[in-house]
């Protein structure tokens, strides 16, 4: 496996405020979410408790909220804060550079 | 009559036929549309609270008051519906948490509902999150209400809750040793069972509590208040309950075909929360009920057609029922665009 780099992996402007968008590096689906405030942040797509793609879940501020069971997720720490997601997902580090998203994988 | 046992021999039907966690059919809605949709609010679900437990205690104390009149009747009638059928409303809409915004508002209605619901709220919460993943997928489905070929005595007697408490009694009592009942160990994690028995000990407390008031005072007034209302009350919410998924497919991966929507009057949307838009809640959990009207209006050309009344959907659901008893290959069909 290649050492971690910043990737570009969208356009800010593709993916609306408080909402989440899905991008695939190496394979892997991650959500990243936008807030209101215009920070990014990376996490796995996969629900940890379900099979179902938190791209199509809700967000609301810090938190994303699975699709299929409700179940939610902290998306700055990756914790599970509500059932019935229990087991925490992982983060990446993430950042706006000028008109791009990049994340650090 | 098919194995309904949740992990039994037709459990290992579904894993072959890949019906576990399975691709659910998802209508096509702009994202924006449905981002407003899922939009949380407190002010609707406070509001609708609010006049639920103001109804509640009205009723309640009227209710007191008129205790040894005939004018009892229908004020327990009214305590026992508010009590025995809207709080399972309650209890279900807190439960996927989209009623209210707050998380602390949700789970405290959650576990005011169970109570009245007598529903155990730990195991109830993933039974409830399996029934969302495999919806009336036989083996796995642990909320399979109508089961084909089960005699119609059964229906009758779940407008009375008794088959419903004898499981749950039972559940309990063991739980509150420790001990989860088979079934339960198929959908709640061994991690989440000491919710279970905690909550099940206090279940046993507050019921024999107010069977030993009872006792104390020697009437069964305080029972008319807590407890029984779940038996005399229970009767609406079997009616909402059952246009839900009777009669319709088992074992397939589209609600369309295994799930009802009834269009209902304001007062029955109020008991009932909106969940007569019940295809429209299980493809999309995550709005809340007092969006599901216009939800059901975004994406009404992808569904079937909802039934005009809840005798509408009776008027298919009985019959059917009754053939299953003699054919359980008697299933009722939908037409999808």
């Amino acid at each position: 496996m290649s050492e971690p780099t910043w990737k570009i992996v969208s356009k800010i402007g593709e993916i609306a405020s408080d909402d989440v968008a899905c991008v695939e590096i190496d394979g892997v689906k991650i959500a990243v979410v936008r807030t209101t405030d215009n920070q990014v942040f990376a996490i796995d797509s996969q629900c940890s408790h379900g099979r179902a793609s938190l791209t199509d879940g809700y967000v609301d501020g810090l938190e994303i909220e699975c699709p299929k069971h409700n179940g939610r997720f902290n998306v700055v720490t990756g914790e599970a804060v509500a059932s019935p997601a229990r087991m925490p997902l992982q983060t990446y580090p993430c950042r706006i550079t000028g008109e791009c998203v990049e994340i650090y994988y | 009559m098919r194995n309904y046992t949740v992990g039994g021999p037709e459990a290992e039907n579904a894993a072959k036929n890949n019906l576990v966690e399975g691709d659910w059919f998802k209508p096509v809605i702009d994202r924006g549309t449905l981002k407003t949709l899922m939009s949380r609010s407190n002010g609707i679900a406070a509001r609708d609270t609010a006049l639920w437990l103001v109804l509640l205690v009205g009723s309640g104390v009227l209710a007191f008051r008129c205790w040894g009149t005939w004018w009892a009747i229908p004020s327990f009638g009214l305590y026992g519906i508010l009590y025995g059928s809207a709080s399972d409303a309650r209890w279900h809409e807190c439960g996927h948490r989209t009623a209210f915004r707050s998380r602390r508002a949700n789970d405290a209605v959650y576990y005011l509902a169970s109570i009245m619901d007598f529903r155990e709220p730990i195991s109830w919460r993933w039974s409830h999150a399996r029934h969302h993943s495999d919806t009336i997928i036989v083996g796995r489905d642990p909320e399979i209400a109508f089961k084909r070929g089960a005699p119609l005595v059964h229906v009758f007697l779940e407008f009375f809750a008794i088959r419903t408490v004898i499981s749950e009694t039972k559940k309990i009592v063991m739980n509150s040793v420790g001990r989860p009942v088979p079934e339960q160990s198929d959908f709640q994690p061994v991690e989440e069972m000491r919710g279970s028995i905690w909550w099940s000990r206090f279940y046993i407390l507050l019921f024999t509590g107010v069977a030993v008031w009872c006792v104390t005072v020697g009437s069964v007034l305080p029972a008319m208040f807590i407890g029984l209302p779940t038996f005399y009350g229970r009767w609406l919410m079997v009616v909402y309950g059952i246009t839900q998924h009777a009669g319709l497919a088992e074992d397939v991966l589209d609600h369309r075909l295994n799930t009802r929507t009834v269009m209902m009057n304001r007062i029955n949307r109020f008991f009932y929360l909106n969940m007569n838009y019940h295809l429209e809640h299980h493809i999309f959990p995550t709005v809340p009920y007092h969006a599901l009207p216009a939800l059901h209006k975004a994406v009404a050309d992808q569904l079937p057609a909802p039934h005009s009344s809840i005798w509408h959907a009776m008027k298919e659901i009985f019959p059917t029922l009754a053939k299953q008893r003699s054919d359980q290959t008697v299933v009722l069909t939908r037409v999808v665009p």
